[in-house]
Order: structure tokens, then sequence, then C-alpha cells
């Protein structure tokens, strides 16, 4: 390498392919997916209304994508700081080579798009906003470093290159209206000013960073940081002994792990509220928006389940780590330990969506309108105790699978699974309706019976190792019951309507929710059998 | 091969046969260690000969593929309370919850101990100058060794491990370590169990020593035997000689001309009279540091 | 009690307390009757295995130069007793057999060297009567 702009380029290329693969892979692969099925419907329109969002969206979901797939590669540049080369000639070749990578993909994507799909779709506009984002993202990520602050300031400049790009869609904050073809003069100089600002704020953040100095040491952001610190150290600050194992280990692990599920989802509320109060006022949107959240509640607890479940003693290894694994303890203990502070973080999580939704309930009351009466017909009173304990299955189950502490093992797990569910939607376009029909009931039955026999094989397994006592197993025994119970009464009273063979359909959406069920009661065997299997290599 | 031990009481430690392999490479190869109670063993070899490997199974970490691993007569991996509530154990990395404070990481551990003397653990904390509102993330690396230390102590385990106590620290807090060792045994019944590559401190302080190499043992003796086993012998010759001839138990040699130096293991006398059977005079006979016994026993 | 212990040059650590403290009672710098300091502090203070100090003290004891007392202290024994005396000729020795060796090397005549000997002796005497 003769040069350092050479060097630097061949790096991203060289470390990051696997990395930038996987991105274009998902960066085309999701778009691709849509359309065909879309296509295979006969529902190409290109100007139906519709597919003006959906330009935007996907614009924006493989830029998405492909940028998540550059930024991975480019770990923080504090290993070149020592080298003997300038912080712009560093920010300069970590940007712009990523910019034009970028750009080149969406000009690609966009050409294979149009040419499958006979669609018009610009090429320069979104090739070019791209390339701009993916600079300001940059941009913030590293003036940001090593701050807490990060999110907040990633958060603003994806915020304000987005409103940017909405703004040529039509009305900023309804739907868009149009796709943005041209690029006007006043937009690439906007675009230029743009990439210049990223770069000078790069450059003075890594500048910074080099000299030692993360953000947050000086003034007002210094003052913010203490104040959060002095916050977060109240909370955490314990000066009294623990009466047994289990109590200092909960202590330990709900300290660290405990408010990762709730504060995201009091967040979450919070910025619907304002996002509501300022821009929608329809308290129609408002009740959907509240039962959406309910069901969010469990897509949150994948992510909340990912971490409560990390016992390792960093958070890129998840491996049970050398203090803890020689911590005097039992795997059943320690087990148990985890899934309290799950338990105590979806009840909390789901406590705060609770209230906060009954108050809205009762203030809207106050006003004369009846929130009852505005919920979707799908929602009955099933749907409480259904929240609660969808967010329980996906946080309990999350936590189980991390603990077993092979990181590998469950990405192949998880890819292999996405990959057959995609593969059987699109084989099962190609079928009449009726064949779908069977088939849905067939993967539906399938699942289930699958579900419940491996809940079954987990929990011999724990007996078998004594990882869980008689007791549990009575008490889940008796959940699981009950809960089918529940699930057969349900189905039996409101068969699927619509279907070709009512009992078919009906007896496989109960043998589904049985499996479902039983997932409620898996973590007490799964958890044991994960950290044993991760404790002892 | 079971290693025979001086005292009645049962050993603390024994490994018998253990093997281990990560993928291809095989990280130990058929060994067998016994620790006996009371005093300090010290576990050597290079980086990456298999001491963390070795003690990883001792501590329940890794379940052994073929052998079998006892301590205080128990299995580790089936019974992690019985065992390890009577281990201290410092990890080579410090591995140490580094949200928590000192104090907070003090009343943490003491409630997985039984026998945890809280005023001990107080004239610790004040001996090695640990504050207890400091979090362990902001330590210096010393300072984490210290409070690794701290609470692998005080609660007076009757076995101490210590994976590469030393590395990296500073001689004031080396020599917090091995005092700490040094008072350690000094209580009747306990044992120490540690692995350096410093092999002048190991001298020191250890009873019984296990060389291991590329994941076999290659020795292990009392620090006594090994001392008297290895001894250096110049020799001068009548005349020069390209190659200095053969002296049964030579590790390794270097010198050139008539006089040559060889490091030996066998015992001095011995020596002498092969040396004087080749027909040399002796010139010098002394003995080796553990250290120049280490490198000649890698390198022959 | 001022020991140093090296691991420089191969020679055992009891072995270098032993000597040492051979040395400090010949050269007089321990005086009859006083006090070892007990094996686990010693072990303490030299950063050495406490099992090497009570060696060394086992050492020093069956060369009678200290003795153990009922009250489970370590003191230095009288030096007139003859077997004492038999160390410390013991130590000079080893001496003397080192520097006839390097005179030896030096191609000097042992003749020459008792000559040497005497008349340091005499002149150390002159130089104490100055005082």
């Amino acid at each position: 390498m003769r040069s350092v702009p050479l060097a630097m380029t061949w790096e991203l290329l060289h470390h990051g392919r696997w990395q930038m693969l996987l991105g274009l892979l998902g960066a085309n692969l999701f778009p691709v997916l849509i359309l065909t099925a879309l296509r295979i419907d006969g529902a190409i329109d290109p100007t139906d209304q519709a597919f003006v969002t959906m330009q935007a969206v996907l614009v924006q979901m493989s830029a998405f994508m492909f940028g998540a797939g550059i930024l991975s590669t480019q770990s923080n540049s504090s290993r070149m700081y020592t080298l003997p080369v300038r912080t712009s000639t560093l920010v300069a070749w970590r940007m712009f080579p990523a910019m034009v990578l970028m750009a080149l993909q969406s000009v690609i994507w966009t050409s294979m798009i149009n040419a499958l799909y006979g669609l018009d779709w610009p090429l320069w506009a979104p090739a070019l906003f791209s390339a701009v984002a993916l600079a300001a993202i940059q941009s913030a990520l590293w003036y940001s470093e090593k701050s807490p602050l990060l999110p907040l300031f990633v958060g603003f400049a994806g915020g304000t290159v987005g409103l940017w790009y909405k703004s040529h869609c039509g009305p900023i904050f309804a739907n868009p209206t149009q796709i943005w073809k041209d690029v006007s003069p006043g937009d690439a100089a906007t675009l230029t000013l743009l990439v210049g600002v990223s770069f000078v704020a790069a450059s003075i953040g890594v500048a910074r960073n080099r000299c030692g100095e993360p953000l947050g040491k000086q003034g007002l952001i210094a003052w913010i940081e203490s104040w959060m610190g002095v916050s977060l150290e109240i909370s955490a600050r314990r000066t009294t002994g623990f009466q047994t194992r289990l109590d200092a280990q909960f202590w330990s692990e709900w300290s660290k792990k405990g408010w990762m599920l709730p504060v995201p989802v009091s967040f979450s509320m919070v910025i619907w509220f304002a996002v509501w109060v300022i821009f929608v006022r329809d308290p129609k949107e408002l009740i959907v928006g509240l039962v959406a959240g309910g069901a969010l509640l469990s897509v949150m607890g994948m992510i909340g389940g990912l971490i409560i479940g990390n016992c390792g003693s960093t958070e890129a290894n998840l491996d049970v780590g050398q203090f803890l694994g020689t911590r005097p303890i039992s795997n059943v203990d320690l087990a148990w330990t985890m899934l309290k502070v799950a338990a105590q973080s979806v009840l909390y999580s789901w406590l705060i969506w609770f209230v906060t939704s009954s108050v809205v309930v009762a203030l809207l009351a106050v006003t004369g309108v009846s929130a009852v009466a505005l919920l979707p017909a799908e929602v009955q009173w099933w749907y409480l105790p259904a929240t609660l304990l969808g967010c329980w299955i996906f946080v309990g189950l999350l936590t189980s699978v991390t603990l077993t502490g092979r990181g590998q093992l469950l990405a192949q797990v998880v890819s292999t699974v996405l990959l057959l569910s995609i593969a059987s939607m699109l084989f099962s376009k190609l079928l009449t309706w009726e064949m779908q029909a069977w088939l849905t009931s067939a993967a539906l039955f399938a699942a289930g019976s699958s579900i419940c026999g491996g809940v079954l094989w987990t929990m011999v397994a724990a007996i078998r190792q004594s990882l869980i006592s008689s007791k549990v197993v009575a008490i889940s025994g008796c959940v699981w019951m009950l809960l089918t119970i529940v699930v057969i009464y349900e189905c039996w009273r409101q068969p699927v309507s619509n279907a070709i063979n009512p009992i078919v359909s009906t007896v496989a959406a109960a043998m589904f929710f049985t499996g479902v069920a039983s997932l409620v009661v898996v973590p007490f065997a799964a958890a044991p059998l994960a950290i044993k299997w991760n404790r002892h290599r | 091969m079971r290693e025979p031990f001086s005292s009645s009481a049962p050993p603390i430690v024994e490994i018998h046969r253990v093997t281990r392999q990560f993928g291809n490479k095989t990280a130990l190869d058929d060994i067998s260690l016994t620790v006996a109670r009371g005093g300090v063993f010290g576990l050597i070899g290079g980086n990456g000969a298999g001491k963390t490997t070795l003690i990883k199974h001792i501590l329940g970490l890794l379940k052994p593929q073929q052998g079998t691993v006892g301590v205080f007569g128990l299995d580790p991996v089936k019974e992690p309370v019985g065992t390890l509530g009577r281990i201290g154990y410092l990890s080579e990395d410090r591995d140490l919850p580094d949200w928590m404070r000192v104090g907070e990481l003090m009343r943490y551990t003491q409630a997985f101990f039984p026998n945890w003397d809280e005023k001990y653990a107080e004239e610790l904390r004040a001996a090695f100058d640990l504050d207890a509102n400091a979090r362990v993330k902001n330590l210096s690396r010393g300072q984490r060794a210290r409070a690794g230390l701290l609470v692998a102590l005080a609660h007076r385990p009757e076995l101490l491990v210590l994976d590469e106590p030393s590395s990296g620290l500073d001689p004031v807090v080396r020599r917090d370590i091995l005092g700490a060792i040094i008072r350690t045994i000094a209580d009747e019944g306990r044992t120490v169990l540690f692995s350096s590559h410093l092999l002048d401190e190991v001298e020191r302080v250890a009873d019984r020593v296990a060389i291991i190499h590329q994941g076999r043992i290659l020795l292990t003796a009392s620090m006594e035997e090994i001392k008297v086993q290895h001894r250096r012998l110049t020799l001068r010759f009548d005349q020069s000689v390209e190659q200095p001839p053969f002296l049964v138990g030579t590790l390794c040699t270097e010198g050139k001309g008539a006089e040559w130096t060889y490091f030996c293991s066998g015992e001095s006398l011995q020596l002498r009279n092969a040396a004087e059977a080749l027909g040399a005079t002796v010139v010098d006979d002394a003995g080796l540091t553990l250290d120049e016994i280490f490198v000649s026993r890698i390198q022959g | 009690m001022l020991i140093h212990i090296s691991t420089a040059d191969g020679v055992p650590i009891y072995l270098q307390v032993v000597n040492q403290i051979k040395y400090l009672v010949a050269a007089g710098r321990l005086s009859a009757g006083e006090e070892l300091p007990p094996i686990r502090v010693l072990a303490e203070q030299l950063l050495v295995n406490p099992n090497t100090v009570a060696r060394a003290y086992r050492e020093l004891e069956t060369a009678g130069i200290v003795e153990k007392h009922r009250t489970a202290g370590t003191y230095v024994s009288d030096q007139g007793s003859p077997l004492a005396r038999r160390e410390r000729v013991k130590i000079l020795t080893e001496r003397i057999d080192a520097l006839v060796a390097e005179a030896l090397q030096m191609n000097i005549a042992v003749d020459d060297v008792v000559k040497l000997v005497q008349q340091r002796h005499a002149a150390l005497q002159v130089a104490e009567t100055k005082e």
C-alpha cells in the first residue's frame, strides 16, 4: 500500500466483507421479497398511492440495512490514533469510501428493482441521500463516542436528515404524496452543506477523542452527565449486607439489567404521547396506539431477554465469566435469580403500560369519550393477560436461549428459522387459496405440537439432571393445563370464520396456542439447563 | 500414575489423566497431578502451556473430556457450592463486576461465603488502601488486583487459587500478593495453588512445583529436589573441541574452545565423577536458578 | 536483622539464610542470647516460604548456632561451646579455600600468601594502637 487513503479503503473492504455482504443481502432481499409477493398477487401499480409510501419505506430500509453492515465493521478509530496520520485524513478516508459504497449500493438496488418490476423509481436522489445520511450518522457516532448521550446525537442526526428527506415527499408529518425524483440545485447545495458539516463535526469529535477527552468532560455536557450519574448512583448504592446468596445475586443482576426493559417502555410511551399531542390528536388513534403498545411490549421483550440472559462479564462475550462462574452458587439458584429479574422486569413494564392506559381511558371518560367503543374489533378481554404473558414468553424464552452462551449457535438457529419461514411464505404464494389454507393449518398444528414436544423434553431433561424441583414441575403443569383449558374454550367459542374446514383450522389454532401456552412455563426448566451448559464447558 | 504424597491428610486436588481438546488443539494431554494439603504449589509454564486450562478444570469451569478431577474429594462440576465455597480465586484477567463499588463488592461476596471475616476484610481493605466508594472500573490495574485478592482472602479459604497473580503488576503490589500467599499457608492446613511465569517468585515461596509445557507435565517435584537435581558444570578440556562431548543428564550446553558449561539434570557428585571420566577438569559446579532450570528443560 | 535473599545465583534459599545468620553471629552482630525473629515473621519479611525459614532454623540448631527454648523462641546460643567454634572455623576454612584457589590461579606461591597474611595482620595491629 503506497498511500493512506488506499490502505484505509482496502481495510474497509477487506475487514468488512462479510458484514457488508450481509447488509447487501438484507438491503436487497427484503424489497425483492415484498415486491415479488405483490406481483404474484398482481398488485403492482406504480400510480397507486401505497406505492409512494412503499418507495420511501424501502429506500430507508435498504439504506438502514447496508448502513448497519458498514457501521458494524467500522469499529472505533482509537487503534489508529497513534499512527502518523492527521485527524482530517482519518475522518475523510473512513467517511468517503463508505459514502461511495452506500451510493453505489443504492443505485444498483434501484436499477435492479426497476428492471425486475417495470417501475420507474429514481436513481440518484435516494443514492445521494443515503450517502449523506450515512455521513451524518457516522459523524454523530464519532462525535459522541463513549458518552451516554450517544443515542441522543445519533437520533438527532438521523431525525434531521430523515425529516429533510420527508419534506421532499409532500407534507412532512403526513403520508408521503410524491416520490422525490429530481435533485434540484438547492438540494445539491444542501447535500454538500450537510456533508461539509458532518465532516467538520466528525473531525472535531475525533480530534477531541484522540487527545483523550471524550464528550462529557467539559461544561454543560459534563454537568448533565454528572447529574445523570448522581441519579444512577442513588439507585444502585447498597450499604447493608445480604441475607442469602440468592438475595446478593439478585441484587447484582437487577442493578445491572433490571431497568433495561421498563425504561425504554416508559420512554416510548412518552414519545408516543408527545407525537400524538403534536401531530394527531385523534382519540381513536390514541387508543389504537395504546393497544399496539401492548403488543409492542412483546417485541421489546425480545431485546430485553437478550440483555437479561447475558451473564458474561462483557457485553460481547456470552460465556459465564470467571467471576460469576466461581461464585459458590448452584446452577438452579443462579437460573432462578435470572428468571426473577426477568419476571420483575416484565411485570414493571406491563404495569407501566397498563396504568398509563387506564389513566388515559379514565381521562377520556371524563371528557365524555368512551374508550371501549373505540377499541378495534379483534381486541377482547383476553388481550390484557395476553400482553402480559406474551411479554413474559418472549423475555423468558430469549433469556433462556441467551443464557446458553452459544452466540454463534443462536445466530445460526435464528437465521435458519427466518429463511425457512420466508421460503415457505414464498412457496405458499404459488399455491391456490384452498391449499394455502390447508398448509397454514398444517403448519400451525405442526408448530404447536413440536413446541409442546420440545417443552416436555426440556422438562424431562431438567428433571433427570435434578435442575428443577418437583414442586415447580407440578405448578408448571397446573399453569399449563389452566392456560390450555382457556385456549380451548376460546377456540371452541369463536371458531375461525372464513376457513375451508372450520374444524381443522380450529384444531390447528388450538394446538398452536397450546404450544404457545407451554412456552410460559418452559423457562423454569430451560434456564437451569442453559446455565449448566454455559458454566461447565 | 498417581503421585505419592507425604502427609496423611487426603489431597486437596486430585487430577487424574485429564485430557482436553479445543477443536484440533490439545490443551491438556493426559495430565495427572496431586496437590497435598498445606503448602504452596507452583504451576509453571510458558504462555499457552495449559496452566489456565488446568486451573479452570479445578474450578469446575471446564468439564474434563477424559479423566477425573477431584477437589476436596468432590467433583467441582457437580458440587459447585461445596467446592467453590472453600476456594478463594483470583483470575488472570481480574474479572470483577466493573459497576460495583468496592464496599458493595465486599458485601456481595460476603453473602456467598459463610466463613467471611468482616474484621479481617476491613483490615485488608485498609492495608491495601482501597476506597470503599470507588467503582471497580475506575481502579488502576494494581488496585484491581488488590481488590480481587481481598475478596479471595477475606473468607480464609482452605484453598487459594491464583492464576498469574503478578502479571502486569508493579513491585509493590507483587509484594502484597506474595505476602498474602505466605500468610495464608502460615495458617495450618491451608493450601495455595498458583500459576506463574515469574520464576523468581515461584522459587521463593513454592514448596512443590510442576512444570507444564504444551499440555504435558514435564516435571513434578518439591522445590528442594529440583534444586538438588539440577546443576551447572563448567568443564575445561585439554584441547579445544568443536562439539562438547556427551555427559549423561545434560539438558543443554554453551561455551567454546576448551571450556564448556553444561546444564545438567543429576546430582553433583555423580556429575563430577562422570566429568572426570571424560578427562575434563571441573572448574565450576553451581546450582541453577529455577529460571535456568525451566529454560533448559523446555529447550532440552 | 539484615538478611538479603537473592534467587539469582542458584544457591538454595535456606542455605542463604543459614550462611548469613552464621556470618552475623560470627561477626558479632548477633550476640549470644539474642532472640531470632519467629519463623512466620521472618518469612513475611523476606517473602519466602515459612518452611524454608523453618528448615534454616533447624539446620542452625543442628549446627549449634542457635537453640530453641521451651517458651517457643529461638535464641543465639553461647559462643564458647565447641560446636559453635567448629562452625566458625568452618566458615573461615571456606574463605581460605577460595583464597588459596585464587592464589594458585594467579601463580602466587602459598608461602607468599602466608607471609602476606602476617604482614596485613601486623599492619592492622599498628593501626589499632594508633587510635
